[in-house]
């Protein structure tokens, strides 16, 4: 049996730019947040000080959280692990629970930009490309199936 | 990236649904967006619950959610009241 696993280097790279991603949508929350507040007396807008405070502390409360996602989102990458037999791929995934595919049930794959998607009747695994030896596991894979 | 984008979208249209809801002056308006921020709100914390993916803490914390979910349940009942 063969374990395959995240570095913490990459892991960290793909919750970085995960995060990136949100970033726009975080920033529209936090102004619709001002928005709504402001809306019963136009408490924030009016008032420089209480306006610069309340975008200090959005801004303090948005960098914290996307510290906090981008330490817990590679914990939970890092809890990841495909293993593979000779018989079967199992995916163990951060609640513990894990995905079994035996290599003879394979419906599908396909190679997608993001990785090597395995599917059987309703199980799927994807092997995501920024996976540690990727290669070696996909090859691994596409040999079992053939 | 498409999955990405689907799923800031689908955001934009909770906060813009969140928007309306605390900010309109018809009592129907805020009563349709707010029923489906509720909604989302649920199914949220539903999909969260059965997801595999996440671990048992962080499942654990996605139950605050109920803090924004009752606040805007009491202030639609206290607009119909």
């Amino acid at each position: 049996m063969k374990e395959f696993k995240y570095s913490n280097e990459k892991a960290k790279k793909v919750m970085k730019t995960q995060m990136i991603t949100k970033i726009p949508l975080i920033l529209i929350a936090s102004f619709a947040g001002l928005y709504i507040a402001n809306s019963k007396n136009n408490m924030i807008f009016s008032n420089k000080l209480v306006l610069s405070l309340t975008l200090l502390i959005c801004l303090i409360a948005v960098s914290i959280g996307l510290f906090l996602g981008i330490k817990n989102g590679t914990k939970m990458l890092l809890q990841n692990i495909y293993k593979v037999t000779e018989t079967s791929i199992e995916r163990v995934t951060p609640s513990g629970k894990s995905i079994n595919i035996a290599f003879n049930t394979i419906d599908n794959h396909k190679i997608h930009k993001k990785g090597l998607l395995i599917s059987a009747k309703k199980k799927n695994i994807l092997i995501p490309i920024e996976l540690d030896e990727y290669n070696v596991l996909s090859t691994l894979i596409l040999k079992q199936i053939k | 990236m498409i999955n990405s984008l689907k799923y800031n979208l689908v955001g934009i249209l909770t906060v813009i649904c969140m928007v309306v809801a605390y900010t309109a002056e018809e009592k129907i308006i805020k009563l349709i967006t707010g029923s489906l921020l509720i909604i989302a709100l649920i199914f949220s914390l539903i999909e969260t619950q059965r997801s595999i993916e996440l671990s048992s803490g962080q499942k654990q914390l996605s139950w605050i959610i109920l803090i924004p979910l009752l606040s805007l349940v009491g202030y639609l009942y206290k607009i119909y009241e």
